[in-house]
């Protein structure tokens, strides 16, 4: 239970998410309690792009802000997370590097899960860890597919690949 | 496995059989027996299979029909809708590509080889055809199978959609991991990325002629 958050504001937060609306509170306490509560001062930073990691995170206040470096010197803001909604959830499939950057916004609290802890909720049928799994499918097979079409973006547009390639030649050069 | 190892085949087999599981349980001829315990050697091998404990491995199995091809018949054709995957028991495949006129051999493929296993988590079509060279029986797994026992909550669905899933995540790495080494060094790129243009240019003006 974290210092703020009571047991009913967690699972009022998670169960208003329509990941696992309609299951009952019964269903997340298994979940719950595989969870580590975490606080974030704003600025923070949750994980970084390249390093490796097997959890993934449910915000429960304040927001994140997932930012993806796919072309160096072009950092782009993929997508800022909001209370109740998981994010970094590819982690939970296996340990891999970051594609990102996560950082605390404002300030924010989350709950973080293993990945071990995910397959074991699995392994006993949990019903919420059925819900997040479904979500996690969906979620990630539209990851692959985006990395797949920046890939082809570059090679199918080699003019403009080669114009970035020379801008980021001039700056090495300068430096 | 040798020849002397592999368990004999029954004389006449139909495509669409289902195998027998049920001479695991009775424990009926050693024939039958001998034949359902290889099918169930050959699941446990299957990487997809691999967190699958023995009734895990069963209830796919069930879920699976066996079928045999001659040589030259084709299991699948590129860009037919992906519905189902294959696991080879005994046998080749070539897999091979369109490239303008002709069909490219990218692949071959033997005894316990798996294909097109994606077909059961995402709706895309084929990226390649396969063919038998010689006479090949596989044991085909339907995505709409996999997708029911999901929808039923069914543990081992949910254990081969994440082994999927980690394969998918792994390609995704080496994707990012090619886009990172691309920029990685521009200078050495710029000259790549030249050819790759004039190459495109010259494509396009092939194009416009009559």
């Amino acid at each position: 239970m974290t210092d703020t958050l009571s047991q009913d504001d967690l699972l009022s937060i998670l169960l208003h998410n329509r990941i696992f609306s309609g299951l009952l509170p019964g269903d997340m306490h298994q979940m719950l309690e595989a969870c580590t509560h975490h606080s974030f001062a704003p600025g923070d930073i949750i994980y970084s792009r390249k390093t490796p990691s097997n959890a993934g995170f449910f915000l429960l206040t304040g927001r994140v802000e997932l930012q993806s470096q796919v072309i160096p010197g072009q950092t782009r803001a993929n997508q800022i997370y909001t209370a109740g909604n998981p994010f970094g959830i590819e982690g939970l499939i296996k340990t891999w590097d970051r594609p990102e950057t996560c950082v605390a916004i404002e300030s924010s609290q989350a709950l973080r899960l293993e990945g071990t802890a995910l397959s074991a909720l699995l392994d006993s049928a949990d019903a919420a860890a059925f819900r997040l799994s479904d979500h996690i499918m969906e979620h990630f097979v539209e990851a692959v597919r985006e990395a797949n079409r920046t890939l082809h973006d570059l090679y199918v547009r080699p003019d403009r690949t080669l114009a970035l390639l020379r801008e980021l030649q001039a700056t090495q050069e300068n430096n | 496995m040798s020849e002397q190892e592999k368990p004999k085949l029954p004389s006449t087999i139909a495509i669409g059989d289902k195998p027998n599981l049920g001479s695991l349980k009775s424990g009926s001829s050693d024939l039958g027996q001998s034949q359902d315990e290889g099918a169930a050697r050959l699941f446990r091998s299957v990487s997809l299979f691999s967190t699958l404990d023995a009734a895990q491995v069963m209830e796919v199995m069930r879920l699976c029909t066996i079928e045999t091809y001659t040589a030259g018949q084709v299991l699948c054709k590129e860009h037919d809708a992906a519905d189902a995957m294959y696991i080879i028991e005994r046998g080749e495949v070539s897999i091979s590509r369109r490239s303008g006129d002709e069909d490219v051999r990218v692949a071959y493929l033997g005894d316990g080889a798996v294909v097109g296993e994606m077909a059961l988590i995402v709706s895309s079509p084929r990226s390649a055809t396969i063919e038998a060279v010689s006479e090949t029986r596989v044991y085909r797994l339907e995505g709409r199978d996999i997708e029911a026992l999901r929808r039923q909550r069914s543990v081992t669905a949910y254990k081969i959609i994440f082994k999927l899933l980690e394969t998918l995540g792994d390609r995704r790495q080496k994707v990012l991991a090619r886009v990172d080494d691309l920029f990685a060094n521009p200078s050495a790129q710029v000259e790549v990325f030249l050819r790759h243009t004039r190459d495109l240019a010259e494509s396009l003006e092939r194009a416009q002629q009559p």
